[in-house]
């Protein structure tokens, strides 16, 4: 069955459409309630997780290595999750790595910012001028974000195949609207989409693996073949080979595997100012 | 339908028809081979086939005019698209025009018995074509 993730823009009218969704087409809803898993995986508070998505200033205090993890868990956690099917995903930024996998409907909320700007203004007891500014600045900060995390602006409306505006559609209407394009033969998955899931799934689930060890490292994946690319000093390049190997081994769904070392030419050429 | 699917394969790369050829085959498939758009259109004309599986990029007719045109002539027949081009926009579209599936190349060809496999078992034909795969 098709999957779907919905990015919705902060400060909604109305009710999170992603439960009737998933009530209406059969589906089960996954999203934030993923978080413990993740941190758990990842050994950090939720937390932590939870304020450094989203929000470009707690994600920059983080150590790189760690953004590095938390991005390869999310990846991997939410990618199994989809290619178990039947799923409306949302919050957990699927539509910002899920590429090219033809049976994944991404839908964008936004609504008009007056509407949302008075949403946050009673939540937060502001002015409507305030309120505006607000959401102006948390708008900013989610583009900032997404952009840093994964190199796409969230705002963008080509990055999805609907985009539904709540001030003009009313939910049951943009439900019916939602549930009607993921039933329709476009998205029906087909052997090529549901290989690139499955692909995707594979790469980020061995890429979690390895990235506490480098995390740089670049992980793709093709019918059970999986090709890792790292970069490492001369003198370390055996012993990182070889420590890849084993994690990626372990990893289930491996039939094949080739890791590729390039040489870190930073790195020697720090070596040789020793 | 007969217990025997008549499978009709298109695609310009001879080597492709040549390996799928015995392996459907030796399933108890009835095959017919093409390299030329045209000439496989002109198969199409004449008679029904179960399954049609071909390529996208071809020279003069691609492998989205054959779906169209096999959909108008029979359709009952399963179109199933294999293509060395898989993009998503490609993929939607041959879903939208009533592909049965859309499968990248390179592929082995066991890949493709077992989507054969499920073409005949949407036509309602009992035969098992992965009872004979490798």
């Amino acid at each position: 069955m098709p999957v779907v993730a919905i990015c919705a823009a902060s400060h909604l009218p109305g009710q999170d459409l992603a439960p009737t969704l998933a009530s209406q087409l059969g589906y089960a809803q996954v999203g934030a309630e993923m978080l413990p898993q993740i941190a758990s995986r990842l050994q950090v508070e939720e937390s932590k997780l939870q304020a450094a998505l989203g929000a470009p200033k707690a994600w920059q205090r983080i150590n790189p290595k760690l953004r590095a993890r938390m991005l390869a868990h999310i990846k991997a956690v939410l990618l199994e999750r989809l290619e178990s099917d039947r799923v409306v995903s949302s919050g957990l930024a699927a539509h910002l790595f899920v590429q090219g996998v033809s049976h994944l409907c991404k839908v964008r909320l936004i609504a008009d910012a007056a509407d949302r700007a008075a949403v946050l203004a009673q939540e937060q007891g502001l002015k409507q001028e305030q309120a505006l500014a607000r959401l102006e600045a948390l708008d900013a900060d989610r583009r900032q974000w997404s952009l840093a995390a994964f190199g796409e602006d969230e705002s963008a409306a080509a990055l999805y195949d609907l985009v539904i505006n709540l001030s003009r559609v009313e939910p049951g209407q943009a439900v019916k609207i939602i549930a009607g394009t993921v039933g329709s033969r476009k998205f029906q998955p087909m052997t090529f989409s549901l290989d690139r899931l499955r692909d995707q799934a594979l790469a980020s689930r061995v890429r979690a693996e390895l990235v506490a060890l480098d995390p740089e490292v670049r992980v793709n994946a093709g019918q059970g073949r999986v090709w890792v690319q790292t970069i490492a000093v001369k003198r370390q390049q055996e012993k990182r080979v070889q420590a890849l190997k084993v994690l990626a081994q372990g990893v289930a769904g491996v039939a094949d595997l080739e890791v590729q070392v390039l040489p870190d030419l930073i790195g020697q050429a720090a070596d040789t100012m020793r | 339908m007969t217990q025997v699917l008549q499978i009709l394969v298109l695609d310009d790369e001879p080597i492709v028809g040549k390996r799928l050829k015995p392996a459907l085959e030796k399933s108890g498939c009835l095959v017919e081979t093409f390299q030329d758009p045209r000439q496989a259109l002109a198969r199409i004309e004449e008679k029904e086939f179960d399954i049609v599986v071909t390529d996208i990029k071809m020279d003069d007719i691609d492998g989205i005019q054959v779906l169209e045109q096999v959909a108008k002539k029979s359709p009952r027949t399963k179109v199933i698209i294999i293509t060395g081009y898989a993009m998503m926009s490609l993929a939607r579209e041959a879903m939208d025009k009533g592909a049965f599936d859309f499968i990248a190349k390179p592929f082995k060809p066991d890949d493709l018995r077992a989507v054969i496999a499920k073409a005949a078992q949407a036509l309602g034909s009992s035969v098992d074509l992965m009872a004979t795969s490798a």
